[in-house]
């Protein structure tokens, strides 16, 4: 009766997917995974500002108007804008030189969507680890860890600085900042480097949400974690790192730390 | 800059004249007072409002960290010093391993992804 858990890893956008079935259906699981992945692949190749001839590509270079693109690309511009009002300016997707780049917002969006087709492998418990956000579904809870802001690559069996539990009220945590890509949020009141907090993690209950929300208070700073904790997320923020290597953090009141 | 002088929400005042007084404080109004001395530091403005701390030190130590001025009085910034930054829970973590089946982090590319980047690099002949 007990299986061991389906795990494996695909590659889309630069990054791993680790997904993890548990008691999934043998015959369904890998179909389930190709359209997972499919569905990645297709989000790249909608929104990637590294290759010209993706779509935002050769929408921003006027080539391509919204009605003419996919319906995703457009749904993904107006999330930008409405994240942009709901922090209040702290997801702000439009560069100093105009550029809507969305990136921020992708990779949620991107995983939140093609989770979708995991449902199809049946699997009674699933995780999906995307590069760094982590996704849960299903009847039991587990333990995750936060990352040590100070470690590069992939964090998964390095030690890690606080260990919260989803499966329950939480089903999505997103991280923002930390050592892993220098420079590349910026403030968008300032139009400098954002530089308010090593590293920013929010759970909720919707990836997408708690990836955009992530790199909005890492953008923003303290101003948009009050905006955060109105909708219900929680959020851990590491302030500083101290000469002894510990880490001063803040979190909020629900936050569902299990450390 | 606002020297703190000029601040007029600065108080100064109620040393409390319990113990010997320590000769080697001067930057005090109150340097020739005794024990407990209270000390502004300068008005620091950024993008939220003005910042001024006050500290207490009786005998070398700090014995009080005030606030003097926190913000501007601009409704959002009041609403945000009020409600959202004390209810966050300071915290002072340590990496530890810990029994985890994930961990979230900050993005990052994958190891393939690099080692397939140099190989095309290396093929390249960069």
């Amino acid at each position: 009766m007990t299986q061991a858990p389906l795990r494996t890893t695909v590659h889309a956008m630069a990054m791993p997917f680790v997904i993890e079935l548990e008691g999934a259906d043998p015959a369904e699981a890998e179909p389930a995974i190709a359209a997972f992945h499919a569905a990645l692949v297709w989000a790249d190749e909608l929104f990637s500002l590294w290759k010209d001839d993706s779509y935002l590509s050769h929408h921003l270079r006027g080539e391509l108007t919204l009605d003419e693109a996919p319906a995703e690309l457009r749904e993904v511009l107006e999330a930008c804008e409405w994240y942009r009002e709901a922090t209040g300016g702290g997801f702000d997707a439009r560069r100093k030189d105009g550029v809507i780049d969305p990136t921020g917002l992708v990779k949620g969006w991107a995983v939140a969507r093609a989770s979708r087709h995991l449902r199809a492998a049946r699997a009674r418990d699933w995780m999906v680890g995307a590069s760094g956000d982590v996704l849960v579904a299903g009847g039991r809870t587990r333990r995750i860890g936060i990352a040590n802001p100070r470690v590069s690559g992939d964090p998964t069996g390095t030690a890690v600085i606080d260990v919260i539990e989803l499966g329950g009220a939480f089903t999505a945590v997103a991280t923002s900042g930390g050592a892993q890509v220098v420079d590349h949020i910026w403030d968008p009141v300032t139009g400098e480097v954002a530089r308010h907090y090593l590293q920013v993690s929010v759970a909720g209950t919707d990836l997408a949400d708690a990836d955009a929300w992530a790199t909005a208070i890492a953008g923003g700073g303290p101003a948009v974690v009050g905006r955060a904790l109105e909708r219900g997320l929680e959020v851990m923020v590491v302030t500083g790192e101290r000469h002894d290597g510990t880490f001063d953090a803040q979190s909020s009141p629900g936050w569902p730390s299990v450390r | 800059m606002a020297a703190p002088d000029e601040l007029p929400a600065l108080d100064l005042a109620e040393p409390t004249p319990s113990a010997t007084p320590d000769a080697g404080e001067s930057s005090s109004p109150e340097a020739s007072s005794p024990a407990s001395q209270t000390f502004g530091g300068p008005a620091i403005t950024n993008a939220r409002g003005a910042y001024q701390a006050r500290i207490t030190v009786v005998d070398g130590v700090v014995t009080d960290v005030q606030a003097v001025v926190a913000g501007t009085s601009a409704a959002e910034s009041v609403a945000i010093n009020a409600t959202a930054i004390p209810e966050l829970r300071t915290r002072v973590l340590e990496a530890q391993t810990w029994d985890v089946e994930a961990v979230s982090g900050a993005s990052f590319t994958s190891p393939a992804f690099i080692e397939s980047l140099e190989a095309a690099f290396a093929e390249a002949g960069l």
